[in-house]
C-alpha cells in the first residue's frame, strides 16, 4: 500500500511535469518526407548485412543528442546572461 | 574526432538526399504501395491473428485496406478462390477492417473513412483478428482455425473497401506485384501445452513409477480432454501408449498430472541400458483440438538411480513465456484469532508490497505517460524514424546484395565482422564521451 502510493505520487508528479508537452501537436510527416525515410531505410537495408546500421544510428543519435543538449545549455546560459542585473 | 563525426554525418546526409530523389518534386514516379503482414499466429485460444501494416509512398492521399480475405489450403492457380466463398457479400470469412482495428464480419463497416493524406498512419501495429474460422479452399467450407498448423499455407488478399456502394474495391498487393500471397503462421500459442517432467528429455533413469508432466492451460477458459503418452524404441516407432483424462484445468495455470507407468522397460533378460522415445498428445474431440508435443528420449539403465531430478530451467511455461510468481502476500487464509501471526505478517506485507492489480495499475499509468508523449513533437519524429528503420534485425537479412544462402555461407565471416564494427563504434563513442566530459566548460 505504502510503496504503491509512493509510486503513484511519483507518476502523478511526472504527469504534472510533462503535462505541457501533451499540448504539443502530434508529429506527422509529409508524404514526401515519410517516403524518403522509408526509401532511405530500404537503401540502408542493403548494407545491413555488412555494417551494423542500428548501432551506427544509435551512436550518431547519442552524439547528436549530447551535442544538441550542450548547445541548448549554452544558448540558455547566453540568454540568461543577457537579463539585466544578472552577471 | 569531430571531423570523423562530421564525415559520418555528411555520409548519412548524402544517403538521405540520395534516397530522397523519388520523393522530390522533380520526380513523377511514385513508389509502390503494398500491404504486408508483420506476423501471423494462432493465439492461446487457437484463433488466427494477423498483424499487418501498409507501406504508402509517393504523392497524394491513399486508402487504407478495407477488407482482408483469409483462405487456407488453396492453390496457386486459383488465388481468387474467395470469389466462390467468403468474397460474396462479405460473409463470415470476408472481414471488414476498420482503421487500426477490427471490424465486424459482414456488411459495411460503419464510420469507414476512405482517404487520408500523408504517409501511412500507424503503419505498424494493426491487428486483424482473432478469428475462429477461415475459408478452406479444398473443402469449400469454413473450418476452425484450430486446424491450422505451421505447415498450412494461408492465402491473404487485402482489399480496398468501397464505402459508397458497400462493396469490394481494388485489391492491394502484398509484395508490390501480386494481389495475394502465401504465408505461414509464425507461432502457435497452444491452448494446452504439455511438458514432460519425468522422464525428461535426455534423462538416464533406472525406472520410474509414473509418467509425470505439466499441462499449461494458456487459454482464458477451463479446459478438458484426454492426454496420451506415446512411447517406443524409436522416434518414429511410438507404438505403445498410456492415457488419462483431464477435466476443468483452470485458465492460465500449470497443472501437474501423472499416468501410472505399467510397462516393464527393463527386464532381467534385457540389455543393461536402452534408449526410449516418447511424446505427449493432448486432444479434445468436441473442439477438434489435438496437438502433440515434441518427442523426447530417455535412457533406462540398470546403474542409474530410480529417480532423476528434473533440471532447473529446462522448459518454459505459458507458450514460451517464463512463468512468474505474482508478488501477492498470502501468508494465511485463517482468521486473526486462529492465526494472529500469519495475519500480522500478511498485513505488514500488504502494507509495503503492491498486489497484482496495483502492479498492473502502476504499469498502465507509467506506460500511459509515454503513450501520451510518444506521438507528440518532438518525440513523435523519433518514433517515426525508428518505425521507418525498424526492419533492421540482425540475423534476418534479406538484402538484395546477397541471398540468404550466400549470407549463411559467409555468416562465419560477416557476423564477427559486424560484431567487431559494432564494438569499435561503441568504444569510439565511449572515448568521445570521455573526451567531451573532460573538455566541457560549463
Amino acid at each position: 500500500m505504502i510503496i504503491y502510493w509512493l509510486l503513484q505520487i511519483f507518476i502523478y508528479l511526472i504527469q504534472l511535469i510533462t503535462a505541457p508537452l501533451t499540448l504539443l501537436p502530434v508529429a506527422t510527416l509529409s508524404v514526401n518526407l515519410a517516403g524518403t525515410l522509408t526509401q532511405a531505410g530500404n537503401y540502408l537495408a542493403l548494407f545491413d548485412i555488412f555494417l551494423p546500421i542500428p548501432e551506427l544510428f544509435i551512436t550518431f543519435g547519442i552524439v547528436l543528442v549530447i551535442e544538441a543538449g550542450y548547445f541548448s545549455y549554452k544558448v540558455v546560459r547566453w540568454v540568461y546572461s543577457k537579463i539585466p542585473g544578472i552577471t | 574526432m569531430k571531423k570523423y563525426i562530421f564525415v559520418g554525418l555528411a555520409a548519412l546526409l548524402g544517403i538521405f538526399i540520395f534516397s530522397s530523389h523519388d520523393a522530390l518534386a522533380f520526380s513523377i514516379t511514385a513508389p509502390s504501395t503494398y500491404v504486408q503482414p508483420d506476423s501471423i499466429y494462432l493465439d492461446q485460444n487457437g484463433n488466427l491473428v494477423i498483424d499487418w501494416h501498409k507501406v504508402q509512398l509517393g504523392f497524394g492521399g491513399y486508402d487504407l485496406p478495407g477488407g482482408i480475405m483469409v483462405s487456407i489450403n488453396g492453390t496457386s492457380t486459383d488465388p481468387e478462390l474467395s470469389y466462390n466463398g467468403p468474397y460474396a457479400g462479405w460473409s463470415a470469412g470476408g472481414h471488414v477492417l476498420t482503421h487500426g482495428g477490427v471490424g465486424t464480419g459482414g456488411g459495411c463497416a460503419g464510420g469507414f473513412g476512405s482517404s487520408y493524406a500523408g504517409a501511412s498512419q500507424a503503419p505498424y501495429g494493426n491487428t486483424y483478428g482473432p478469428m475462429s474460422t477461415v475459408w478452406n479452399a479444398n473443402s469449400n467450407s469454413f473450418v476452425p482455425t484450430l486446424s491450422i498448423t505451421q505447415a498450412t499455407p494461408i492465402y491473404l488478399t487485402f482489399f480496398y473497401y468501397n464505402g459508397y456502394t458497400c462493396g469490394v474495391g481494388e485489391s492491394l498487393p502484398t509484395d508490390g506485384s501480386t494481389y495475394w500471397q502465401i504465408f505461414y503462421v509464425n507461432s502457435i500459442q497452444e491452448l494446452v501445452q504439455p511438458v514432460f517432467l519425468q522422464p525428461f528429455d535426455g534423462a538416464v533413469i533406472g525406472q520410474f513409477p509414473n509418467w509425470d508432466f505439466y499441462l499449461s492451460n494458456n487459454s482464458t477458459s477451463t479446459q478438458s480432454g484426454v492426454v496420451t503418452v506415446h512411447f517406443g524404441t524409436g522416434p518414429g516407432n511410438l507404438t505403445l501408449a498410456a492415457s488419462t483424462t483431464y477435466t476443468d484445468l483452470p485458465p492460465g495455470t500449470d497443472t501437474e498430472l501423472k499416468i501410472p507407468q505399467t510397462y516393464q522397460f527393463l527386464t532381467p533378460q534385457g540389455p543393461s541400458s536402452s534408449v526410449w522415445y516418447a511424446d505427449l498428445e493432448v486432444a479434445n474431440t468436441s473442439t477438434n483440438f489435438d496437438i502433440t508435443g515434441s518427442v523426447i528420449s530417455f535412457t533406462i539403465s540398470n546403474n542409474a538411480p530410480a529417480f532423476a531430478p528434473f533440471p532447473n530451467g529446462m522448459f518454459n511455461f505459458g507458450g514460451g513465456e517464463t512463468s512468474s510468481t505474482p508478488a501477492n502476500c498470502q501468508f494465511t487464509t485463517s482468521t486473526f484469532l486462529n492465526d494472529p501471526v500469519g495475519n500480522l505478517e500478511q498485513a505488514g506485507c500488504n502494507l509495503f508490497i503492491p498486489n497484482t492489480s496495483e502492479q498492473a495499475a502502476l504499469f498502465d499509468s507509467f506506460n500511459g505517460i509515454w503513450g501520451n508523449l510518444g506521438n507528440r513533437i518532438p518525440f513523435g519524429y523519433a518514433k517515426i524514424i525508428i518505425t521507418a528503420f525498424q526492419d533492421f534485425q540482425e540475423g534476418t537479412n534479406t538484402s538484395t546484395l546477397m541471398s540468404t544462402t550466400t549470407y549463411a555461407a559467409f555468416s562465419s565471416v560477416l557476423d564477427p565482422l559486424r560484431a567487431g564494427i559494432s564494438f569499435m563504434l561503441i568504444l569510439m563513442l565511449g572515448f568521445w564521451i570521455l573526451r567531451f566530459v573532460q573538455h566541457i566548460t560549463l
